[in-house]
């Protein structure tokens, strides 16, 4: 499914006197079809800047992210064009950050319904009902679906993100930390929906902070020093 | 404007007319299409003879002296006013009207559509004649 | 997907210009101003591909070229070089004459007579001007802005076009029973959205936004920056988003050009752009932003 090999990403702040700074160095793993991969190691290791140059927010410097696009075939994620990455992004890959990064002014329920909308061809109706299921299972009180996200609680904003980012069924999806902000029984909400979502076919690839929860969820570690 | 013919401005004009009087108060002036292309202002033929420049015999030639230009309506020529489906052109209708100042019955006259009230009123067109006939009605 | 508009080489130069124009403007000489011959090279060698239903942000400081960019591409200042061709797909219909037998793109159109590039610009383009007074006829009612676009296009209706311009005015959330007033009486923000009434108002492929919140209240910026989000969902446009802001920017765009002294430093997805760029001048952007 992806496979990324010698990935590299430096920095060169040419604002600071050409200073180059190392974020990762040959980064090399493969993930199969349905498989869950989690990334380890130190903080500064580079984790999520992994994810970032498969999300292609981040440019590599060197390597190569292969992955089997279903929409467009063997694809190089590291050189492929801009337009390509935007059409893979709206149609198989997703990406949960850290922290909720949502368009200001628009509803909780909004938010979690509009990749659905826009990616699903499913009616108003439809998507509207699995927003709300998502929100219910994920313990959101109904009397905020219709308020703006940008005014909860860190643990509830966590929680919309991840709502938002397996609403649609991705079909690659990027977690970073997904779950760091959330109490326990939240935690274990947030790992049945990806469980659920591992059953329909979706391959994963993880950040976790907590060690045990990273060998309980993913089915292999890759560990960058 | 000519060469694009790019001519919303006018109808822009006769549009806001329309919104702000119900009807176009334009009374001469009024802006015709010649030969289906070009677009022109007769001036200063009043809008009651304008449809008489539609396919005439004669040769028009207007001169309009502060743009130093002069335009010509070549005889046997289309003349169409601007108009709208909804709001067509139409000539002032003077059947059984008398001018306000000198009350003649028999002359040609111009309507004045008041511009704030939306009033309208009619008047000769020949001023001189008018005044001769006030002054004899006065004394 | 094959893109809607394909700019090649675009370049404006005002003044008489010099062989060591070139040589002596852009990013690396922190100008555009020529020293030998006093030119400005607005724009330089711009290449960049427009695709259908994408919003498209071109950032930099003020004299970068983005301004000169819209105007070029709305046929405003004719070109000093360079190409834009359309999609056959958006213009045969009406143009048949711009494209050769099987050709996918138009010929240039900036080479085109001043009456086919007003035929192009009403059928295909609106724009946001930053100063309403650019867009609108201040005196003329908010209604007679829009009908004015309609009149170009060939409507001669009244009560059509009325029925049209309240449509639209509602949409920009107008209350319609203003419509017979002018916008010299409205407020910035209202009228930014009358302005954007009167762009969309010939149903545009491309709308061009200059700079359409720079100078409004940071509560009418957001009003404004939402309404046009929506109407980007709504209407199927393709948006090239001009601003210095790079919130704006982030807001509204997927894909971001960087200008500096007329030139394209850089061009990329809007997020890789913002967190990883990779030119001296977008990370200085990037780093004064924040």
């Amino acid at each position: 499914m992806i496979s990324v090999e010698n990935l590299s990403k430096y920095f060169t702040l040419h604002i600071l006197g050409e200073k180059r700074i190392e974020a990762c160095r040959d980064v090399s793993f493969r993930v199969p079809p349905g498989g869950f991969l989690g990334l380890a190691g130190p903080s500064g290791a580079g984790k999520s800047t992994v994810l970032k140059c498969l999300y292609r927010t981040y440019l590599a410097t060197g390597g190569a992210i292969r992955y089997d696009s279903a929409a467009l075939g063997p694809v190089d994620l590291a050189t492929l064009p801009d337009r390509a990455v935007i059409d893979i992004r709206h149609r198989e890959m997703g990406y949960v950050s850290q922290f909720l990064k949502v368009i200001p002014r628009v509803s909780a329920l909004d938010v979690v319904m509009e990749p659905i909308l826009t990616r699903n061809g499913v009616s108003r109706e439809t998507a509207r009902e699995r927003a709300i299921h998502l929100l219910e299972q994920l313990r959101i009180p109904e009397h905020l679906f219709d308020a703006y996200p940008a005014t909860f609680s860190g643990g509830e904003q966590q929680r919309i993100n991840i709502a938002r980012a397996v609403s649609w069924k991705p079909r690659l999806l990027l977690l970073d930390e997904p779950t760091a902000s959330l109490d326990k029984d939240s935690v274990g909400i947030v790992l049945d929906i990806l469980r659920e979502l591992r059953e329909e076919g979706t391959t994963m690839i993880g950040i976790f902070h907590d060690t045990a929860l990273l060998q309980s969820v993913t089915d292999s570690v890759y560990t960058i020093c | 404007m000519h060469a694009e013919a790019d001519y919303s401005r006018m109808w822009l004009y006769l549009y806001e007319d329309i919104v702000n009087f119900g009807e176009i108060t334009i009374s001469y002036r009024y802006p015709v299409t010649v030969n289906g292309r070009y677009i022109t202002d007769p001036s200063p033929i009043p809008r009651w003879d304008v449809p008489k420049l539609h396919m005439a015999d004669t040769l028009f030639l207007f001169g309009a002296g502060r743009e130093k230009r002069i335009y010509a309506i070549p005889p046997h020529t289309t003349v169409e006013p601007l108009e709208f489906e909804d709001h067509t052109f139409r000539t002032e209708n003077f059947a059984g009207k008398k001018c306000a100042r000198c009350g003649a019955t028999d002359t040609f006259l111009d309507e004045v559509i008041d511009n704030v009230g939306g009033g309208r009123s009619y008047f000769c067109s020949d001023s001189g004649y008018c005044d001769k006939r006030s002054e004899q009605w006065i004394r | 997907m094959d893109s809607l508009i394909r700019i090649r080489h675009l370049s404006k130069r005002f003044g008489p210009g010099c062989d060591r124009c070139l040589a002596s403007t852009g990013p690396e000489h922190d100008t555009n101003l020529c020293r030998h011959c006093g030119s400005v090279t607005a724009c330089n060698d711009l290449s960049f591909d427009l695709f259908p239903d994408e919003a498209l942000g071109v950032v930099g400081e003020s004299g970068s070229g983005k301004s000169t960019l819209v105007r070029l591409m709305h046929f405003e200042w004719e070109a000093s070089g360079g190409s834009m061709e359309v999609h056959r797909s958006c213009a045969a219909g009406f143009l048949p004459e711009l494209f050769a037998d099987n050709a996918e793109y138009s010929s240039n159109l900036l080479g085109l007579s001043h009456f086919q590039k007003r035929q192009m610009r009403n059928a295909l383009m609106g724009i946001v001007y930053q100063n309403p007074h650019l867009g609108l006829r201040m005196q003329v009612s908010s209604g007679g802005n829009i009908a004015e676009r309609l009149l170009g296009a060939g409507w001669r209706n009244i009560a059509n076009m009325r029925q049209r311009a309240a449509e639209l005015l509602e949409r920009t959330e107008i209350p319609v029973q203003r419509m017979d007033e002018p916008p010299c009486n409205f407020s910035g923000g209202m009228q930014q959205r009358v302005q954007i009434a009167k762009a969309l108002s010939n149903n545009p492929l491309i709308l061009f936004l200059d700079e359409v919140t720079t100078g409004l209240d940071l509560s009418v910026q957001a009003r404004v920056l939402d309404l046009i989000r929506n109407l980007r969902s709504e209407f199927k446009l393709s948006m090239l988003v001009v601003s210095h802001d790079l919130g704006v920017i982030n807001l509204l765009c997927q894909r971001t050009m960087v200008l500096k002294s007329g030139h394209v430093v850089e061009q990329g997805l809007t997020d890789q752009i913002l967190q990883d760029p990779q030119h001296r001048y977008s990370q200085l952007l990037v780093a004064s932003q924040l």
